[in-house]
C-alpha cells in the first residue's frame, strides 16, 4: 500500500479536536466496535498501544463478536471420491476477499497420504485426521489455512467421546438423527460448551434443532437454542418430494452435514447442498453434486478466524489511566 | 377527532440554545427533545428566552446539530418507506464533513446525548479508519506510534491474515 515517504511535513490538522475524541474511552470503543471486520480491527490495533489495549480487551471482543459474527468463508467437501477434501470459497465482501486469496487451504497430509479427512474447523483452525493402515492408529492434526507457514502441534487423541455422553430430549413421537462429528474448542476460552444441531423427525415433519450444553463439567443440561421446521421455512426451495426418503433406514435422502455454533448448517437433499441458518430461517443452494460424487460424501465449513491474537505487551497502566 | 391531530399535545414552542462562543440558535421543542441534555433542561424548566448555554459546543457544530435535530424531529414517527429513504439520504449527506467537523460532531453529539447523531458520527469515523494503514490512521488522528518495532512485528505475525499484501509482515506496519 502507501509507503511512509508520503508523510506530510506539517502537523496533522485538527489534532486538538482529534485528541479530545481519542481521550474519551467510550467514544473510542464505540468507533472500534463499528469497524465491522476482524481485519480492520487488527489494523486499527496497530495504531498505538491505547487502541490495542481497547481492541484486545476481552469484554470489548465479546461485544465486537456479538455485533460482527465471524463470517463463513467457505467449506471443505469430499464429493470427489479418492481425492482429498476440497475447499470451496463462498462470496465475501471486498474487505475479506484478500483473506481468502492469501490463505493456504490445501488440506495436505503429514505423511503424504491421501486418506486425510476434515473433522472440524473452528476459529481459523482445521482439525484433520489421517487413517494410516493398521496397526497404526488414527492421527489427528491441526492446520491453519490463514497462517500458511505455521505448523501447530498435533492434538492428543480421544476428544470424540464427550459428544456422546449425554442424551438429548426429543418429542415423544420423534426420532433423532445424530450427526457424528467432533468439535474443536470454540476459542481459547471454554472447552466445555457445545452446540449440537440435530435433525428430528416425527411422522409428518422434519425439524432442525440446535441444542447446547454450557459448562459441561458442572452437570449442565442440554437446552434448546433454536428450532426450525424444514417444511415451513424451506420446503418451497427444493423439490416437492424431498421428504420422501427415510433417513432412519440409513438411506440418507435428506441429511444434515455440518453445523456451527450460530446454528448454521448444510443440508443435503438429493445431491444438492443447501446452506441453512436456523436462527435466520434462511436457505440457499450452494453446491450441486454429480451422481457419481455422493459416496462417502463429507462437507466441512471454514469460518473466519476469531478472535485475533493480541500479544501481551508490557503496559505501563499508570501512564494511560 | 381528526381535527385535533394537528397540534395535539406537543407545543410549537421554539427552544433557544447558546453556543460556547455566544451564538444563538433556535429549534422546535420536538427537535430539542432529541438531545437528552436539552430534554432534561426543558423538563426542569431551564429553557427561557435567554437560551440554554452549551459551554462545550461551538457555533459551527451546533448549527449542524440544530439542523440534524430539526430534520429528524419533523420525521420522527410513522415514517413511510420513502420518508425513511429520504432521511437516510439526508444523514449520508449530512455526515459528509471534513475531519475537524466530524470530531466536533462526535464530541458534541456525545455531550448533548443525541443518540442518532452519535451513531452516525461514530460509524463515519470507523469508515474513515477502515480503509487506512496504521500509519495513515496515525496521521489522520495525530497519534504517535508508541510500539517498539518488535511489538509491531509480533502483532503483524500473529494476525498476518489481516494484511492484504504479501510483503514480510514487519514491513506492513
Amino acid at each position: 500500500m502507501e509507503d511512509e515517504g508520503t508523510r506530510p511535513s506539517s502537523p496533522p490538522p485538527a489534532a486538538s479536536a482529534a485528541l479530545s475524541v481519542l481521550g474519551n474511552d467510550d467514544l473510542l470503543r464505540g468507533i472500534l466496535l463499528s469497524l465491522d471486520f476482524p481485519t480492520t480491527l487488527v489494523r486499527a490495533s496497530l495504531v498505538c498501544r491505547r487502541w490495542l489495549r481497547h481492541a484486545s480487551d476481552p469484554a470489548f471482543l465479546r461485544r465486537f463478536r456479538a455485533r460482527n459474527p465471524p463470517r463463513l468463508l467457505g467449506f471443505y467437501h469430499t464429493a470427489h471420491r479418492d481425492e482429498q477434501p476440497e475447499f470451496v470459497p463462498l462470496p465475501q465482501p471486498p474487505e475479506l476477499a484478500p483473506v481468502l486469496r492469501r490463505g493456504g487451504f490445501r488440506l495436505g497430509g503429514a505423511s503424504g497420504t491421501d486418506s486425510a479427512v476434515v473433522f472440524d474447523s473452528r476459529n481459523g483452525r482445521v482439525l484433520r485426521a489421517e487413517f494410516p493402515p493398521p496397526p497404526h492408529e488414527v492421527r489427528f492434526g491441526v492446520f491453519t489455512p490463514l497462517h500458511p507457514g505455521r505448523q501447530p502441534p498435533d492434538l492428543p487423541p480421544a476428544l470424540h467421546s464427550q459428544l456422546y455422553q449425554r442424551g438429548v430430549e426429543v418429542p415423544h413421537d420423534a426420532w433423532m438423527l445424530l450427526p457424528g462429528f467432533m468439535l474443536l474448542p470454540e476459542d481459547g476460552g471454554d472447552d466445555l460448551s457445545y452446540t449440537l444441531v440435530v435433525l428430528i423427525r416425527n411422522s409428518c415433519e422434519l425439524f432442525a434443532r440446535a441444542v447446547s450444553v454450557r459448562d459441561g463439567n458442572n452437570g449442565g443440561d442440554w437446552e434448546l437454542v433454536d428450532t426450525m421446521s424444514l417444511h415451513q421455512s424451506f420446503g418451497q426451495v427444493v423439490k416437492p418430494d424431498w421428504e420422501s426418503g427415510d433417513p432412519s433406514l440409513g438411506d440418507a435422502f435428506v441429511s444434515l452435514h455440518r453445523v456451527e455454533d450460530n446454528a448454521e448448517l448444510f443440508l443435503i437433499v438429493d445431491r444438492v447442498i443447501f446452506h441453512i441458518h436456523i436462527a435466520n430461517k434462511t436457505a440457499y443452494k450452494v453446491f450441486q453434486m454429480t451422481p457419481k460424487d455422493d459416496i462417502g460424501f463429507g462437507i466441512y465449513p471454514f469460518m473466519m478466524l476469531w478472535p485475533p491474537t493480541f500479544p501481551a505487551l508490557n503496559y505501563d497502566h499508570d501512564q494511560y489511566e | 377527532m381528526a381535527a385535533a391531530t394537528d397540534d395535539a399535545g406537543d407545543s410549537n414552542e421554539m427552544i433557544r440554545v447558546v453556543s460556547s462562543d455566544g451564538e444563538h440558535f433556535e429549534m422546535p421543542e420536538a427537535a430539542a427533545n432529541l438531545s437528552l441534555v436539552l430534554r432534561h433542561m426543558i423538563e426542569d424548566d431551564c429553557a427561557d428566552a435567554a437560551g440554554i448555554p452549551l459551554a462545550v459546543v461551538a457555533a459551527k457544530p451546533l448549527a449542524k446539530i440544530v439542523d440534524y435535530c430539526t430534520k429528524h424531529a419533523a420525521k420522527s414517527s410513522g415514517l413511510t418507506i420513502e420518508e425513511a429513504e429520504e432521511l437516510k439520504r439526508f444523514d449520508a449527506e449530512f455526515i459528509e464533513v471534513d475531519t475537524d467537523m466530524l470530531y466536533d460532531l462526535l464530541v458534541a453529539a456525545d455531550f448533548m446525548g443525541v443518540e442518532g447523531l452519535s451513531k452516525l458520527a461514530v460509524q463515519r469515523t470507523a469508515d474513515l479508519i477502515k480503509g487506512k494503514t496504521p500509519e495513515q490512521n496515525r496521521e489522520t488522528f495525530g497519534i504517535v506510534n508508541d510500539f517498539t518495532p518488535e511489538e509491531e512485528e509480533e502483532i503483524c505475525k500473529e494476525n498476518e491474515w489481516a494484511f492484504q499484501i504479501t510483503k514480510p509482515p514487519s514491513r506492513l506496519c
